[in-house]
């Protein structure tokens, strides 16, 4: 069993001379990239200016957090990027420091960013890095809690699950003050590992960047069960390379908040045969809120017989609601099947109709037709613990239904 | 009277469809409404249901005194009003069951009775499944999803067999039915006639009236009632047309 004093340590990187040398690198590299603009951006960070506001600015402290709600099972908690708590048994929790030169050695290379500022920015300032490895079936979900309220945060969590290992991680995260979490997860799933991950965001006042980079081996399954909740700016990004006759599943929601943004960014690549990816993402959006989704699926000539599916709709629940979306195949094998599409809509007036001359309030009925729309991606939603979380926010209460 | 409309004048796009039409239906009545394509048959079931596009100029609709016009649909279907749809809608992703279940709880709420509980829905929703022949797992699909136009036709008349409204309008109920299906949804009515509880069918043909036997049928023409007569009124216009029983009537 790990405790809270196994995983309490710094960032690490300064520890030995080949981290420090490749850090000093990254670090060059960062000085060297600007955040993201309209014009260079991979797209459309709707509302980028939030995470840099002055009340958001420098590096996190830390922050009197309020008492955390008690968890069961399986459980890290990080506040301000960094664990604090844990508590684990099938599971194996390491920090950079505990880790041995070959591990190092590995990680620097899988962790090796491409030329996002944000990616970047937080392997040169990681509030801490904790390598969290499965190397057998887990029957529950390892619960990651974040918890962020000054300043930059920057977690940075790197997953190993072995070949043919089980298990699901289920992330969650609450801001309690002005503060940007620039995150990021890396996972790493062996061959024929399975992995479902839960993401859950609602409640997020402040600003939100999370990244996870998933590399799959043969074989391997990455299960993706997102909700995100937007009040003031969240973009949440997947990229993932499958290896041969891997498979991704990814199913999200988006639930808008008047005044929020939320942005979703997914690079999907498929560089080896046979393998499969199916993507449902479906968002709401009220008055004054943005979404925006961008699905992108690369397939390599390495990657014969793909088969890939992407569907990204929205529903526009008042004037003033503001969606982007943008679904995109980009394919340079030719023995694939590949399809995409995506929709903007309302709800629609003879189904609304309908409902209310068999005598449901208008809100009711514009509530069940909303519950039907998000119901193919609930219906993939298997985690208990997301959906716990998901049903707190759903249905929709009436100001938000209306 | 249980349903009273004077001099009811509506227009849809600046057109005047319905032009001072008159109208009553006492409880434990079976009305039918009978006329030529586009004489505003579905307009006046719409109109008195609540939905939109359609501008009321003129007139008033009262059920049991209450002023429907001025009602939201919801509020119609909680007064007693009950509109079978000629084109029932698909609702994907809201099972019949999960609707059935809203429906009846808010018309129980508006009529003060407390909600009916699930054991109690269920056996009722399959027993009318079974009277009008819906298959078995109907009320796990989504709202008409995927039915035939007869399975929807017949799925209103589930719908008004288990809401039980004061007032149904059935708007081509017989409308691509075979004449089993017919038989099913003629049964359907049949079952819920009472004295308290009255019904306007609005049909181009006398056939479903061989089963549901009117107490009157009207002829609308002109945008409003140009002929009213006893049941055989539908076997004239069967035999003759809509010009011969219209002849010399005043549009």
């Amino acid at each position: 069993m790990n405790t809270a004093l196994a995983v309490c340590h710094p960032c690490g990187w300064a520890e030995d001379a080949a981290t420090r040398a490749w850090h000093e690198q990254l670090a060059e590299r960062l000085a060297t990239l600007t955040p993201p603009t309209r014009k260079n951006e991979f797209w459309r960070y709707s509302r980028l200016s939030a995470c840099f506001a002055p009340e958001r600015a420098g590096r996190g402290l830390d922050f009197p957090f309020p008492s955390p709600e008690p968890l069961t099972g399986e459980w890290i908690r990080l506040d301000q990027g960094r664990p604090v708590a844990a508590h684990t048994r099938v599971w194996r929790l390491r920090s950079w420091s505990e880790l041995d030169e070959a591990t190092r050695a590995r990680w620097r290379e899988r962790l090796e960013p491409d030329e996002d500022y944000f990616a970047v920015r937080n392997l040169v300032e990681a509030d801490a890095v904790l390598l969290l490895e499965l190397e057998q079936t887990a029957d529950a979900p390892l619960q990651i809690q974040y918890r962020h309220g000054a300043g930059w945060v920057q977690p940075l969590l790197l997953v190993d699950v072995a070949a043919g290992a089980r298990g699901a991680l289920v992330e969650t995260f609450a801001s309690f003050g002005p503060s940007t979490q620039n995150g990021a997860v890396h996972l790493w799933l062996g061959e024929g590992a399975e992995l479902t991950h839960g993401v859950f965001t609602a409640d997020e006042e402040q600003a939100l960047l999370h990244r996870v980079r998933a590399r799959l081996g043969a074989r391997a399954r990455l299960d993706v069960q997102a909700f995100a909740a937007a009040r003031r700016y969240q973009r949440l990004e997947w990229d993932v390379t499958l290896g041969e006759s891997a498979t991704l599943r990814l199913s999200g929601i988006t639930q808008g908040e008047p005044e929020g943004s939320a942005d979703v960014a997914l690079r999907i690549r498929h560089a080896a045969p046979g393998a499969t990816t199916d993507v449902r993402w479906r968002g709401l959006v009220p008055a004054a809120a943005h979404s925006a989704v961008i699905g992108r699926i690369l397939i390599e000539p390495t990657g014969q017989r793909t088969d890939a599916a992407m569907r990204l709709d929205h529903l526009l629940l008042a004037d003033g609601a503001a969606a982007d979306v943008k679904p995109e195949l980009e394919i340079y094998a030719d023995d694939v099947a590949c399809g995409h599409g995506a929709t903007l809509g309302r709800l629609d007036d003879e189904a609304l109709f309908y409902l209310r001359s068999r005598g449901i309030p208008e809100v009711e009925a514009r509530r069940l037709l909303i519950d039907a729309f998000l119901a193919p991606v609930l219906q993939r939603f298997t985690l208990a613990e997301v959906l716990r979380h998901v049903h707190s926010r759903l249905p929709l209460p009436d100001d938000a239904a209306a | 009277m249980m349903l009273t409309i004077r001099n009811l004048t509506v227009a849809v796009e600046g057109r005047r469809i319905l032009d001072g039409l008159d109208l009553d239906i006492a409880a434990g009545e079976v009305h039918a409404l009978m006329g030529p394509n586009g004489a505003g048959k579905s307009t006046l079931a719409n109109v008195l249901a609540g939905r939109e596009g359609y501008e009321v100029l003129e007139g008033k609709a009262l059920l049991d005194g209450q002023d429907l016009l001025t009602m939201e649909p919801e509020a119609r279907a909680q007064a007693g009003l009950f509109l079978s749809f000629q084109h029932p809608v698909e609702i994907p992703g809201v099972s019949n069951l999960q609707f059935l279940r809203t429906a009846l709880d808010c018309l129980r709420k508006a009529r003060g009775e407390p909600p009916l509980d699930s054991a109690a829905l269920l056996r009722a929703a399959r027993e009318a499944a079974q009277l009008l022949g819906l298959p078995a797992d109907f009320l796990k699909r989504g709202v008409n999803e995927g039915f035939s136009g007869g399975e929807k036709k017949r799925n209103e008349i589930l719908q008004m067999l288990l809401l039980e409204p004061r007032f149904v309008i059935l708007d081509e109920p017989d409308s691509g039915l075979d004449v089993d299906a017919l038989k099913l949804v003629a049964a359907g009515v049949n079952r819920l006639r009472r004295p308290d509880r009255a019904f306007l069918i609005i049909t181009h043909y006398p056939r479903i009236l061989e089963y549901v036997r009117p107490d009157r049928v009207h002829v609308l023409h002109g945008g409003r009632i140009a002929r009213s007569g006893e049941a055989e009124l539908a076997h004239q216009i069967e035999a003759g047309g809509y010009a011969a029983v219209l002849e010399g009537s005043v549009a």
